[in-house]
């Protein structure tokens, strides 16, 4: 495939932007201009980054351009990646970091492997030694292309400015269509300085790449799927990321409640479909609910639409839905049949896929609605019985600031202060969050999933923050994660953000891990105690407001405070310190094996007669 | 909980041994493109018997045989694939495609001329060279004649071996699975594409 560069190639977000005109076609300028322009022509206007020698170049060329492209300076170039991704994700555009050569690119790879395990686009420009030079150990010479080769969709090494235009085009196209991942873009020094006059009427030499967002659904497997759904008796719908990067929610509620098939979300599917929907029954997965594993494991047709059976999902492989046939809907074609056999696989955008589903089921016809009654019933009941958030109620036994009633506390407030997004990091509280929030619209939730990069939140959500500048941001996340990261409040601070709510669920301890330790371990508490400088002070000594909160009190007057104070806010939450997260499925085994609350219920296991934890 | 709807017995999903899969890779002659796909190879964890690449019919293409022990070839397929520099995939069934090896010897004769002479016109391979006492030995052919070539060869004082690997032409260009975008994902349809139907054994025995 040759695709001409327009109008076709640059990615649906770059359209929606009117193309700004430079006016000096026909002049001769440097590589570092002509990059500049290029983004500018993807539609990129924010930049996250940190100069260095071999990109110094280009930063030289930034101030002309400084009206259609902010740099942000960040404090380093992880939380630049990061911030780069938190703009990707809260907008479904491409984000844009920028690191020099050698140390600055190697930071970029945590979120670059991120970016690449979550599916977000991300292009990450980096700038590398003069191309005399490449090869020989020079200073700051890493091989970033190398290094990345794993974790990237694609990469190039720029040597010749008159290949940028093509070049950019590229990156942002790859970054942006098919499955969405992350791109490097690694430009000499001598490139950057070269001047030339640049070609933009080029053609992009793609042959082979296909992007399987805007091909035909098939229709013969989506007949098979819908004969498939037809005869279950109790289907389930599984949903996850890739309903929110093709903004199929419309889709996925009308299928939905055209068929009455009721829906699980995964951690990165949260926001899909509202969880306040009737059809809704919540997350699965390690710290899913019970009630939504136990209908994965008798469910008899699932249909999975954009998620790929992660392990955190599916728990023992060989034992998920034992008793199902599955239908999976992906847009990358390596994903079907990769880790669970699928009956049905239909390769394409999940709106795409949904609509030709739409298109071709009957409504729920009367006869099936009793047998499907029955089944939505007995996940009905099973949700009674294990009272999802109700097992984390407050107890009279615990007088300290519960971490669950903080997200109680947020929740709450949030209803009454209207949308806002919430970036949240890795650990005990992330799935706190995801567990007992409610999320309600699509990229409202961001998070580091398939990687599980502890200190993403913070820079996230300075990207988040920058790309949605009316909207609060708020951040969950742990003493530990934050601790990883928090430098990029300097960031929000030199930018004058004023839309970030940072709180902390400071448990002193690497929670999760130290929770591990605690069930699996016999409470050998190795690594995980942790302390940490006061964080309310750190804020202040940033230039924000800190606050120390102890009780549930404090709790709802500094979560309003922070909400009413115009600027970048840190609550320092002095939560419990050993409480957990529940229910688990230790790693390794069977959904259908679930650990609930000690001291609220028993352990709680898949009747032998379901098969699932028997093999 | 009221069960009231009762389970059939659960669906037994078998993974099949893994077996030898002969892919021919078309990829772009890019800086790049090579160590991309090999590391993917290596990535993935699968068992390489053989890589060979050179040059294809093509200016700027490169062709890229390769033999790799796999469970799940189709995955292998599938993965290649993804790689924005790989122009083509395809796996070569058994019979449908032209396979050829080269391997060299070199031996010690001591003093036994006439019996590597014998072994050279039986296996089928040529002596190309003799200087003092050693002989070297060359043959292309199928990799099963050239594995009964190294096997003779081997009795001898051998010093020397080298075998290049297999490569693999068809008449007809090879079927291409980048074109034809749900390939395989679909094994209900396994017949309406062009895949050795070979490639979707895994996904098609269970369900
Ligand atoms: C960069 C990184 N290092 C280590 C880990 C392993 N890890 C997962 S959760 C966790 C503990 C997180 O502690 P904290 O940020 O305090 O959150 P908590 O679990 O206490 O809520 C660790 C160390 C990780 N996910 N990422
Ligand atoms: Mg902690």
């Amino acid at each position: 495939m040759t695709t001409s560069q327009s109008p076709q190639a640059p990615s649906a977000d770059a359209s929606a932007q009117p193309a700004p005109a430079h006016p000096r076609t026909s002049e001769a300028r440097t590589g570092a201009q002509i990059l500049c322009e290029a983004l500018i022509r993807q539609g990129a206007d924010t930049l996250f980054g940190i100069p260095g020698g071999a990109i110094m170049p280009f930063y030289h060329a930034l101030p002309e351009y400084a009206d259609q492209l902010h740099h942000v300076l960040c404090r380093h170039e992880q939380g630049a990646g990061h911030a780069a991704e938190g703009y990707a994700r809260a907008t479904g555009r491409v984000g844009v970091c920028v690191a020099t050569s050698g140390p600055g690119a190697t930071n970029l790879v945590t979120p670059i492997a991120d970016a690449w395990m979550d599916s977000t686009p991300l292009v990450a420009l980096t700038g590398q030694v003069p191309s005399a030079l490449l090869g020989t150990d020079a200073f700051q010479e890493t091989d970033i292309i190398g290094i990345t080769v794993p974790i990237t969709k694609h990469s190039f090494l720029v040597r010749n400015a008159s290949d940028i235009p093509r070049v950019v085009a590229e990156a942002f196209y790859i970054a942006s269509t098919g499955r969405p991942g992350p791109v490097v873009i690694d430009v000499t020094k001598d490139a950057q300085q070269a001047s030339v006059v640049p070609n933009w009427d080029v053609e992009l030499d793609l042959e082979g790449y296909v992007d399987h967002r805007v091909a035909a659904i098939d229709p013969a497997p989506v007949r098979a799927a819908i004969e498939l759904l037809a005869q279950a008796e109790r289907p389930l719908l599984l949903v996850g990321n890739g309903i929110i990067q093709s903004g199929a929610s419309a889709e996925l509620i009308a299928f939905a409640e055209k068929t009455g098939i009721p829906v699980i979300t995964t951690l990165h599917g949260l926001g899909a479909f509202p969880q306040e929907h009737p059809l809704s029954l919540g997350m699965p997965g390690m710290h899913g609910w019970v009630h939504v594993n136990r209908a994965i494991q008798r469910c008899d047709v699932l249909l999975n639409v954009g998620s790929r059976f992660d392990d955190r999902v599916t728990g023992k492989a060989a034992t998920f839905a034992p008793h199902a046939k599955i239908i999976h809907v992906d847009v990358d074609p390596s994903e079907i049949g990769k880790l669970v056999q699928v009956t049905v696989g239909i390769v394409g955008d999940a709106k795409a896929a949904l609509s030709a589903l739409n298109a071709a089921v009957e409504p729920r016809d009367e006869s099936k609605n009793a047998t499907l009654k029955r089944w939505i019933d007995e996940v009905h009941e099973l949700r009674a019985k294990y009272e999802p958030r109700q097992a984390y109620r407050r107890r009279p036994d615990t007088p300290t600031l519960q971490p669950h009633d903080v997200c109680a506390l947020l929740n709450a407030a949030r209803q009454q202060r209207g949308p806002c997004r919430i970036v949240t990091d890795v650990g005990q509280h992330q799935m706190w969050a995801a567990q007992l929030l409610d999320w309600r619209r699509p990229r409202s939730h961001l998070t580091s999933g398939g990687s599980g990069t502890m200190g993403f939140a913070v820079p996230a959500a300075l990207g988040a923050a920058v790309a949605c500048p009316d909207e609060t941001i708020w951040v969950i996340v742990g003493d530990g994660g934050f601790q990883m990261t928090n430098q990029e409040i300097a960031t929000m601070a030199q930018e004058g953000l004023t839309n970030v709510k940072i709180a902390i669920m400071n448990n002193g301890y690497l929670g999760m891990v130290r929770q591990w330790q605690q069930l699996f371990e016999g409470k050998r508490y190795s690594g995980t105690p942790l302390s940490g400088p006061d964080f309310a002070k750190l804020a202040e000594a940033y230039g924000v407001r800190g606050i120390t909160v102890e009780t549930n009190e404090e709790a709802e007057r500094a979560i309003d405070d922070a909400w009413d104070t115009p600027g970048v806010v840190v609550i320092d939450f002095r939560v419990e310190r050993e409480a957990n997260v529940f229910p688990i499925v230790p790693q390794g085994q069977s959904i259908g094996d679930m650990l609930v609350d000690p001291t609220t219920r028993a352990e709680h296991h898949e009747p032998a007669g379901a098969g699932a934890s028997k093999r | 909980m009221t069960e009231t709807t009762p389970l059939a017995a659960p669906i037994v999903r078998v993974r099949p041994a893994p077996r030898k899969h002969t892919i021919v890779v078309q990829l772009h002659d890019r800086p790049g493109a090579l160590y991309r796909a090999v590391g993917l190879i290596r990535r993935r964890d699968w068992n390489v018997a053989s890589l060979v690449v050179g040059a294809s019919e093509r200016p700027g293409t490169s062709r890229m045989v390769l033999v790799v022990e796999a469970v799940d070839v189709h995955q292998v397929l599938q993965q290649l694939t993804r790689l924005v520099d790989v122009v083509s995939v395809a796996e070569i069934g058994r019979g449908d495609a032209l396979v050829r090896e080269t391997a060299l010897a070199v031996v010690e004769e001591d003093g036994n001329v006439a019996e590597v002479e014998r072994v050279a016109s039986e296996t089928g391979a040529r002596i190309t060279d003799r200087a003092h006492s050693r002989l070297l030995l060359e043959i292309t052919s199928s990799p099963s004649k050239v594995d009964a070539f190294v096997e003779a060869v081997r009795k001898f004082d051998l010093k020397q071996l080298a075998r290049t690997g297999p490569i693999v032409i068809r008449e007809s260009d090879p079927d291409s699975i980048t074109d034809d975008h749900h390939a395989g994902a679909q094994p209900q349809s396994a017949g309406s594409h062009s895949l050795n139907s070979s490639a979707l054994t895994p996904q098609e025995s269970a369900r």
